[in-house]
C-alpha cells in the first residue's frame, strides 16, 4: 500500500508542480523587447570589447559624440555631451589640442552633475594597463599615451577648473578622432562608484550609473531592462519608456521569438533559413547591411611545409592558390547573407578624404579594381594566371611538377578553422577547389580557444580567419600587420621571415612596420591614404592574407519599430525609436 | 536512524570529499594542460594587457603554487571571479542559475519518475497487450530522439504553429515545454526499466504464490511487484537527478531559460578556469550526494542491502 501511496503522492506533485509552471501562460513582456546577444561579458564601457556589449552601453551612456541619424537616413556624428564637434588646434610644440565645450546641466541618471572630470577619469581609466582593458590601446593616439603604460605618467586629457570643458592633446591629428570619441570605451564613467565597487559596479542596476537615453532597472542573466532617463540631456526626442534586451543566443529561438512576437528585433537567424527569410513573408523585416570586416584566410609565411622553397616563391604559391578562389560562390551559395567578394585587404565602408571609399581606390593601379578581379566573368582567367604562376614556380624550384592544371609532387598542406557551420563549409569548399589543381589539402577544425592559440602561435600553414575594423580609417585594418602586434597571424617579420630583405631591398620591419609609423605619425590626410594603399599594396603582394568578402550584418527589424538605426561597426540605436 | 547506518553515511561522506578533492585536482591539471587561454580572441589584447590580466587572475604564478592557492580558496567556499564576466563570482553565477535549473530539474525529474513509473508498471501488467506495445513505441522513439530535436520540434508546435506557450523560458509559463523536453529522455528510460524489471519480478514464485492465495491484482502489482521492481530504477534515478538538476545546455538555449547548463560548455570554451572549476566541483558535489542518497534508498526498499 506505502508504494501506491507514494506513486500517487508523487504524480499528484508532479501535476501540481505543472500547473504551477503552466500558470499565467501566454503573458508577453511590457515593453519593446529586443534581442542583440547573449548575457554580455560586461557592460563596462572600458572593458567592453564586444558588439553586442556596446549597443546595451551606447543606450546607458552618452560620449562627447554619439552617432545619429540625419533626415536622410544617413548616419552622422553629433555632438552629446558636448556642445558642438570642436575643431583641431595646432599648438605651438607640433601637437593638436581638440577643446570639447560640455553641455549645461549634464547630469547622470541619479541627479549628480556630471562634469568634464568625468571623462578624464574614465579615458585614463580604460587606457591604464592596470585596467587590462582589451581596447586599451583606443587612446593611443592621445598624447601621455606611452607614459601611461610605462605606468610613469597620464593621458594629456584636463578639464577645465568648472569643469565645462575638456581639452585632449593628441601628438599628431588624426581625422577619425570625433568618432572615436563616439566610441563605447570614451564613456564618461563615475570614479567614486567605480572605486568602491571594482569591477562589480557594472554588474548590478544599482551601481551602474550612466548618462544615457536610458538607466538600467533591471540586470539578470535573462534581461537587461532599460527605463528613460529624465537626466538625459535630450530626453524630449526618447519616446520609448522602455526597453527590454533579452539575453538569447539560439538563433533556432530567436527567430521562433521573432516570429510570434516576442521579439520586435534579433541580430543573428539561422544559416540555413537566410535564403527563405529574404525571399518569404518576412523579406521586408529583413535586413543586411554593410559592416566593417573582412572575412580571409591567412597564410603562415614561416610555415615549413614550403620550407623548400624561396620567398618569392612562396609568395607566388600563396598569390596562386588565392586566385582560384571562386569568392562569389562562397557568397552567394555559401555565406548566403548578401556578403560581397573582397578584392582587397582592408573593407568597404572606409572614406578617403575626398569622401570617396577607400576601395574605390585600392589595387596597384588605384582604380578600385582591386589586386585581382572579382568579377564572375574572370574567374577562369584568374585560375590560368593560378596555374601560370604555379608552372613558374615549378619550373624553378624543381620540387614539383605541372602537367596540364595539376600539380604533382607539392606537400601536403593543412587548413585549419575553428569549427561552425559556415567555416566549415568555406573549408570544405577550399579543400575541393585546390584538390581539383592537384593540391593535397588536409581540413583540421579545432575548438576556438586551441584555435585562436594555434593561429597565433604560427603553428599552421593555412587558417580561416576574420577581422573588424574599430573605426572608420583603414589604419584599424593595417596597423594589425606590423612585427610586433598580437593579431599578426601571418608572423610577417617573425621568426625566418623578419631577416627576409625582398621589400625593395628591405626586412618587413624596415618597410611595413616604418609605413605604419609614418601614417600614424603623419597629418597629412592625402599623405596617409596613399601610404595605408601602400601599405595594402605590400600585404597583398606577399600573398599572405587571401580576402574572402567583406562582413556584412544581417538582422530582423519588425515593421512596427520607426526610427531605428545602425552603425557600420554593428551596434544598433533604439534610443530614438518607437513601435507603432 | 540505527548506527550502522549513521556509519555507513558518515563513511561515504568522507569517500565524497575525498573524490570531490581527486575531481578537483585532476580537472585543474587537464584544464591547465589544455591549450589556448582566457584572454585570446579574433583581437587580442597588447602584451601589457596580457600580463596585467594574468597578474589580476594569478595566472602568471607557477601552476602548483596556483593549485594551493585554489585549494585554500575552495575550503574557504570562494570559487574566485570569472574571467569572462568581469565583475561577477563563480559561486554568484552558480547560484543564481542554480535558481533557475534546480526548479526546472525537479519538476522535470519528479514528472519523469512519476510518469515513468506508472507507465513502465502499466506496460509490464498489459504485456504483450496493445497498451505496452504503445508505451513501447513512444518510449523507444524519445529514447533515440536526441534532446534538440525535441526541444525543436515543442518550439515549432507549441510555440509558433499553435502558440499556446510563450517560447521564452523566463516568462510566466515558460518553463512548461523545457520541462516537458527535460523530461521525455529520463521518463522514456524509466519507464523501460521499469517495465523490464517488472516483466522479471512478476514472473517469479513468490508472485505466483500471492495470486494463488487470492492476493487482490492491484496489492500484488503495488505491494508485490512494482517495490521490488524499482531497485534498478533507484541506480539510475540518482545520477540522473543530479544531471537534470545541473541543467542541460541544449534545452537552456532554444527556451531561453537562464539555468546553469550554458556554463559547463562555454567556461571550457572560453577557458574561464574559476568558472571550470566552479561548475565541475558543483556537479561532482550534487553526483556524490545523489548517489549517497540512492544507496540509502536501497537500503529502505530493499532491506536484504548490507550498507556496512
Amino acid at each position: 500500500m506505502k508504494m501506491r501511496k507514494l506513486l500517487s503522492v508523487s504524480l499528484a506533485f508532479a501535476m501540481i508542480l505543472g500547473c504551477m509552471a503552466f500558470a499565467g501562460c501566454g503573458k508577453k513582456d511590457a515593453g519593446m523587447t529586443l534581442n542583440v546577444g547573449a548575457y554580455p561579458d560586461t557592460v563596462d564601457p572600458a572593458l567592453n570589447s564586444a558588439v553586442d556589449g556596446a549597443t546595451y552601453i551606447v543606450h546607458v551612456f552618452s560620449g562627447l559624440v554619439g552617432f545619429q541619424q540625419d533626415a536622410s537616413g544617413k548616419l552622422v556624428l553629433t555632438p552629446e555631451c558636448a556642445t558642438e564637434l570642436p575643431a583641431p588646434v595646432k599648438m605651438d610644440d607640433g601637437k593638436t589640442s581638440y577643446t570639447f565645450k560640455l553641455r549645461d546641466d549634464l547630469k547622470w541618471s541619479d541627479g549628480t552633475p556630471l562634469t568634464a572630470n568625468d571623462f578624464v577619469y574614465a579615458w585614463n581609466r580604460a587606457a591604464d594597463p592596470a585596467t587590462a582593458a582589451d581596447y586599451g590601446y583606443m587612446f593611443e593616439v592621445i598624447d601621455g599615451y606611452t607614459e601611461l603604460m610605462e605606468g610613469k605618467g597620464k593621458l594629456n586629457v584636463t578639464a577645465s577648473a568648472d569643469g565645462k570643458e575638456l581639452t585632449v592633446v593628441l601628438p599628431v591629428d588624426v581625422p577619425y578622432f570625433h568618432e572615436l570619441c563616439a566610441f563605447p570605451a570614451y564613456m564618461p564613467v563615475r570614479q567614486d562608484i567605480v572605486e568602491a565597487n571594482g569591477d562589480a559596479w557594472a554588474t548590478k542596476p544599482e551601481t551602474y550609473i550612466g548618462n544615457g537615453a536610458y538607466k538600467v532597472t533591471e540586470f539578470s542573466q535573462t534581461q537587461m531592462v532599460l527605463e528613460k532617463n529624465k537626466h538625459f540631456y535630450n530626453a524630449d526626442k526618447v519616446v520609448t519608456d522602455k526597453l527590454v534586451f533579452a539575453f538569447n543566443s539560439d538563433d533556432a529561438s530567436l527567430l521562433t521569438n521573432f516570429q510570434n512576437g516576442s521579439y520586435l528585433f534579433i541580430d543573428s537567424v539561422p544559416n540555413d533559413e537566410i535564403k527563405s527569410l529574404q525571399e518569404g513573408e518576412y523579406k521586408d523585416q529583413f535586413y543586411v547591411t554593410g559592416q566593417l570586416g573582412t572575412y580571409y584566410v591567412s597564410f603562415n609565411v614561416n610555415d615549413s611545409a614550403l620550407d623548400s622553397f624561396t620567398e618569392v616563391e612562396k609568395a607566388k604559391i600563396r598569390q596562386a592558390l588565392g586566385l582560384m578562389i571562386d569568392r562569389n560562390y562562397i557568397c552567394e551559395e555559401i555565406g548566403q547573407a548578401g556578403q560581397v567578394p573582397a578584392a582587397g585587404f582592408v573593407a568597404m565602408g572606409l572614406t578617403e578624404p575626398d569622401g570617396k571609399e577607400f576601395i574605390e581606390k585600392n589595387g596597384p593601379n588605384r582604380d578600385g579594381a582591386g589586386y585581382y578581379s572579382v568579377a564572375d566573368a574572370d574567374y577562369t582567367a584568374n585560375c590560368d594566371a593560378a596555374v601560370a604562376l604555379l608552372k613558374e614556380v615549378a619550373a624553378s624550384s624543381k620540387k614539383f611538377t605541372v602537367d596540364g592544371n595539376k600539380v604533382t609532387g607539392f606537400p601536403t598542406l593543412t587548413y585549419i578553422t575553428n569549427d561552425g557551420s559556415g567555416h566549415e563549409a568555406i573549408a570544405a569548399y577550399l579543400q575541393q577547389v585546390w584538390g581539383n589543381y592537384g593540391f593535397d589539402i588536409k581540413v583540421e577544425v579545432q575548438e576556438w580557444a586551441t584555435f585562436l592559440n594555434t593561429r597565433k602561435e604560427g603553428n599552421y600553414s593555412i587558417a580561416r580567419n576574420g577581422w573588424l575594423g574599430d573605426y572608420n580609417d583603414p589604419i584599424s585594418f593595417l596597423d594589425m600587420w606590423v612585427s610586433g602586434s598580437g593579431n599578426n597571424d601571418c608572423q610577417f617579420g617573425k621568426g625566418e621571415h623578419a631577416s627576409y630583405n625582398g621589400y625593395d631591398g628591405k626586412t618587413w620591419a624596415e618597410s611595413y612596420d616604418a609605413i605604419i609609423a609614418e601614417v600614424k605619425s603623419s597629418s597629412d590626410a592625402n599623405k596617409r591614404f596613399e601610404l595605408m594603399h601602400n601599405a595594402e599594396d605590400i600585404l597583398m603582394e606577399s600573398g599572405a592574407i587571401c580576402p574572402i568578402y567583406y562582413y556584412t550584418d544581417i538582422f530582423m527589424c519588425s515593421d512596427k519599430i520607426d526610427g531605428f538605426f545602425a552603425s557600420p561597426l554593428g551596434f544598433k540605436y533604439f534610443m530614438y525609436s518607437s513601435v507603432k | 536512524m540505527d548506527s550502522k547506518l549513521a556509519f555507513y553515511i558518515v563513511k561515504r561522506v568522507l569517500l565524497a570529499a575525498f573524490t570531490v578533492f581527486l575531481v578537483i585536482t585532476i580537472t585543474f591539471f587537464v584544464m591547465k594542460a589544455i591549450p589556448g587561454g582566457p584572454f585570446l580572441s579574433e583581437k587580442s589584447p597588447s602584451p601589457e594587457v596580457m600580463a596585467q590580466l594574468e597578474a589580476k587572475y594569478g595566472l602568471d604564478k607557477p601552476i602548483f603554487e596556483q593549485y594551493t592557492t585554489y585549494l585554500k580558496d575552495v575550503l574557504h567556499f570562494d570559487f574566485g571571479p570569472s574571467i569572462k564576466n568581469r565583475g561577477r563570482n563563480v559561486t554568484d553565477l552558480i547560484l543564481e542559475g542554480f535558481q533557475t535549473s534546480g526548479k526546472l530539474g525537479i519538476i522535470a525529474a519528479m514528472l519523469a519518475i512519476a510518469c515513468g513509473l506508472t507507465l513502465g508498471a502499466l506496460a509490464a501488467v498489459f504485456h504483450d497487450k496493445v497498451l505496452d506495445k504503445v508505451i513501447m513505441v513512444l518510449s523507444t522513439g524519445s529514447v533515440a530522439m536526441p534532446s534538440f530535436v525535441i526541444a525543436t520540434i515543442l518550439l515549432l508546435a507549441f510555440c509558433v504553429k499553435i502558440p499556446i506557450f510563450p517560447s521564452n523560458g523566463s516568462t510566466a509559463g515558460g518553463l512548461v515545454l523545457p520541462v516537458i523536453a527535460l523530461s521525455l529522455y529520463p521518463m522514456a528510460y524509466i519507464t523501460r526499466l521499469t517495465r523490464s524489471s517488472m516483466l522479471d519480478v512478476l514472473g517469479q514464485d513468490y508472485i505466483r504464490t500471492a495470486r494463488a492465495k487470492g492476493v487482490s491484482p492491484a496489492k500484488v502489482i503495488f505491494k508485490h511487484s512494482l517495490k521490488n521492481a524499482v531497485t534498478p530504477v533507484i541506480t539510475y534515478v540518482g545520477p540522473m537527478i543530479a544531471y537534470i538538476l545541473t541543467g542541460s545546455l541544449v534545452v537552456e538555449q532554444i527556451f531561453v531559460v537562464p539555468g546553469i547548463g550554458k556554463f559547463f560548455f562555454s567556461s571550457i570554451i572560453n577557458r574561464d578556469y574559476p568558472m571550470v572549476m566552479g561548475t565541475t566541483i558543483f556537479l561532482a558535489t550534487i553526483m556524490v550526494i545523489m548517489t549517497l542518497i540512492s544507496d540509502i534508498c536501497y537500503k529502505i526498499f530493499d532491506p536484504r542491502v548490507d550498507l556496512s
